[in-house]
């Protein structure tokens, strides 16, 4: 069976929240630190239906099999407009990043083709893959905190007059797509379900407020001015003098691209597959459906907002809660039905 | 097998790198050590790469983009400054462009910038050894550290003043510069008082001259704190300067004294300039007054204080 391990299932959520925060184009100030604590705080209570569904034996699998299509296309459609975002959000990393990619059509193609080739390998390779790309985004931190210690100045953590915590913790909890993903992967999952769910918030809290603290106190009176924090950062932080650190950053921001856009095809495909076990290419349909949601939302000029809130809601609680409640009159939506 | 067919594979994919259309040699791409820019009618570019020694190109334009264009043509290479160590200018309206530069042309954040007060640099003007002059006033702290990070930085405050490291004839100082402006050019005594309030980088001895002769102070270690309080109404701004070393202490305090109060005068009251932090200490300490009032008022009724805590 294609089942990955609890800590695949965090790192490849971690890094999906990674490209995310690599992509933040909000304004950033102290209250963003307090807003990431509250907003992962919101996130784990968010998942409380969901953990409880999966406590009590729940299936998504099982679910499928019982012919109910509205909730998984659902979920496909939803996944495949956050591959669209994610498209977009890397064109207009580029720019930043000064990746050598001529046209965005090229990028989405190149890219398209690498999580096409990761996502027909199956979850179980995608999840190996994940864990090596955490070992270079961790690398990367270390480069990143190198460069920027001397540039540290705690003086800069001040309150910000124009940024509010609760603005924060919406911006924030708007970028947490990947509950949605989580709950549909918990599915593939061994072991006990809430320990890897834990594992990723807190990690990826932890990662978001050392981002979030080097941006502050690094970036200073420039931060406002900065359109991507993140790449303004990776531009200050150079730790040697002699070898510029920009293609190392260029790696793990594709790299993340590519897990994220692999996840998003994988989940997609998998539900697809569950649908109509007799579909051909599904991972190829996905990925075509997300440049294809890309360029509609790029010529629409939408990267995403606040009523990104209502998606995670909706697939992260509401829906779990209702399954919740519906589980005991539908037994066979248990993992036992299917065996 | 197939981890050996895999792993053949990557490897002749890492081969295929220089393929690509944008890949430069090395031999083909020229490596800036110091830019020199000066604004006439056009502006006009000098660049000094980082050998051989001597060997530089000139070029102007009607921008900068197009000056840069000239000095690949005329150098026949590409040119990369993303290890530039100097940039030197006499326009301060230059300043305006650098954020775009650093984008454009990646230049290095930690890039000195010398801005040429009514002087220019000659035309066998080693910039490598430039360069280390300049460094080597701010280790010996006789000049605020800055770079290009730094101006533009200071250049996004609130008064959007910034201290830039200057060449004059008599040697390096420092100016104010606010928009495409330059605001004033600092005394001696204000120059080494920045170097205390500001805290980046301090002298490593202090030397004054008394009646009972030059009286020693060598600095083990040091460092500065602003904090600030509303009194009355007026924001009081406290500098506490903490010294170890050894020496007499009490004349170091007094000369430490009398340099913040240089620089306090020539900055903050005369040039109406702030470059020593002092609307991050006001918008830490005194968050509402900051609020309320208008920094430029903030700035004409601000009253320093100084303490000396010598160990």
């Amino acid at each position: 069976m294609n089942r990955i391990s609890s800590g695949q299932l965090t790192v490849a959520l971690l890094l999906s929240n990674a490209f995310m925060l690599m992509c933040l184009s909000r304004p950033i100030g102290m209250e963003s630190m307090a807003g990431a604590v509250l907003a992962f705080v919101l996130q784990a209570i968010l998942c409380i239906p969901m953990l409880l569904l999966y406590r009590d034996g729940f299936s998504l699998p099982a679910y499928c099999d019982q012919k109910h299509f509205l909730i998984p296309i659902l979920l496909i459609l939803y996944f495949i407009i956050r591959g669209g975002i994610s498209f977009l959000l890397l064109w207009n990393g580029s720019e930043n990043l000064s990746l050598p990619f001529a046209q965005p059509l090229i990028t989405a193609g190149m890219i398209g083709l690498v999580c096409l080739y990761t996502a027909s390998l199956g979850l179980k390779t995608f999840a190996r893959a994940s864990t090596v790309v955490f070992g270079f985004l961790v690398f990367s931190l270390g480069i990143l905190l190198l460069g920027a210690w001397t540039r540290i100045d705690f003086r800069l953590l001040y309150p910000s007059q124009d940024i509010t915590v609760f603005r924060s913790t919406l911006d924030i909890l708007s970028m947490g797509d990947t509950l949605p993903a989580l709950f549909v992967l918990l599915s593939f999952t061994n072991g006990k379900k809430p320990a890897p769910t834990l594992r990723f918030l807190v990690l990826s809290l932890i990662l978001w407020e050392i981002i979030l603290f080097l941006c502050i106190t690094v970036l200073g009176n420039l931060l406002p001015t900065a359109e991507y924090p993140f790449f303004l950062l990776t531009s200050v932080s150079q730790p040697l003098s002699t070898q510029r650190a920009d293609a190392f950053y260029l790696i793990v921001f594709v790299l993340l691209c590519v897990i994220r856009l692999t996840l998003l095809t994988v989940l997609s495909a998998h539900l697809l597959g569950m649908l109509f076990p007799k579909l051909r290419f599904r991972s190829v349909l996905s990925l075509a459906g997300m440049i294809g949601a890309a360029t509609v939302l790029g010529v629409l000029g939408y990267t995403g907002g606040l009523y990104c809130i209502l998606g995670i809601v909706l697939f992260a609680c509401l829906l779990p809660l209702i399954f919740l409640m519906q589980l005991k009159k539908h037994p066979e939506w248990k993992e036992e039905t299917t065996s | 097998m197939k981890r050996f067919t895999a792993l053949t594979l990557a490897g002749c994919t890492l081969l295929l790198t220089g393929c690509s259309e944008s890949a430069v040699e090395v031999r083909d791409r020229m490596f800036i050590q110091s830019i020199g820019l000066h604004e006439d009618l056009q502006t006009e570019l000098t660049l000094y790469p980082f050998e051989p020694a001597g060997f530089r190109i000139e070029a102007s334009g009607s921008t900068i983009p197009a000056a840069m264009e000239e000095a690949a043509v005329k150098s026949g290479r590409s040119v990369f400054m993303g290890h530039t160590e100097l940039l030197s200018f006499d326009d301060p309206s230059l300043i305006t462009k650098l954020s775009d530069c650093m984008e454009d042309y990646r230049l290095s954040p930690a890039c000195k910038l010398l801005y040429l007060h009514e002087t220019e640099l000659p035309e066998d003007c080693d910039t490598t050894l430039l360069t280390d002059q300049l460094r080597q006033e701010e280790e010996n702290g006789r000049i605020p550290k800055t770079d290009l990070f730094h101006i533009l930085s200071e250049g996004q405050s609130r008064d959007g003043a910034a201290l830039i490291p200057a060449l004059t004839e008599d040697g390096f100082t420092m100016s104010i510069v606010q928009g495409e402006k330059v605001l004033g050019t600092l005394s001696d005594r204000a120059v080494q008082g920045l170097c205390w309030l500001r805290g980046d980088n301090l002298p490593k001895h202090i030397s004054v001259v008394g009646n009972e002769g030059v009286l020693d102070y060598e600095i083990s270690s040091a460092r500065t704190e602003l904090s600030a309080e509303i009194r009355s109404g007026i924001p009081y701004v406290t500098v506490t300067v903490h010294l170890k070393g050894a020496g007499n202490a009490e004349a170091a305090g007094s000369m430490i004294s009398v340099l913040c109060k240089a620089a306090e005068l020539e900055t903050v009251k005369q040039l109406k300039a702030d470059v020593i932090g002092l609307e991050t200490c006001l918008a830490k300490d005194c968050p509402d007054y900051l609020a309320q009032q208008d920094f430029e008022t903030a700035k004409w009724a601000v009253e320093f204080e100084h303490v000396i805590l010598a160990e």
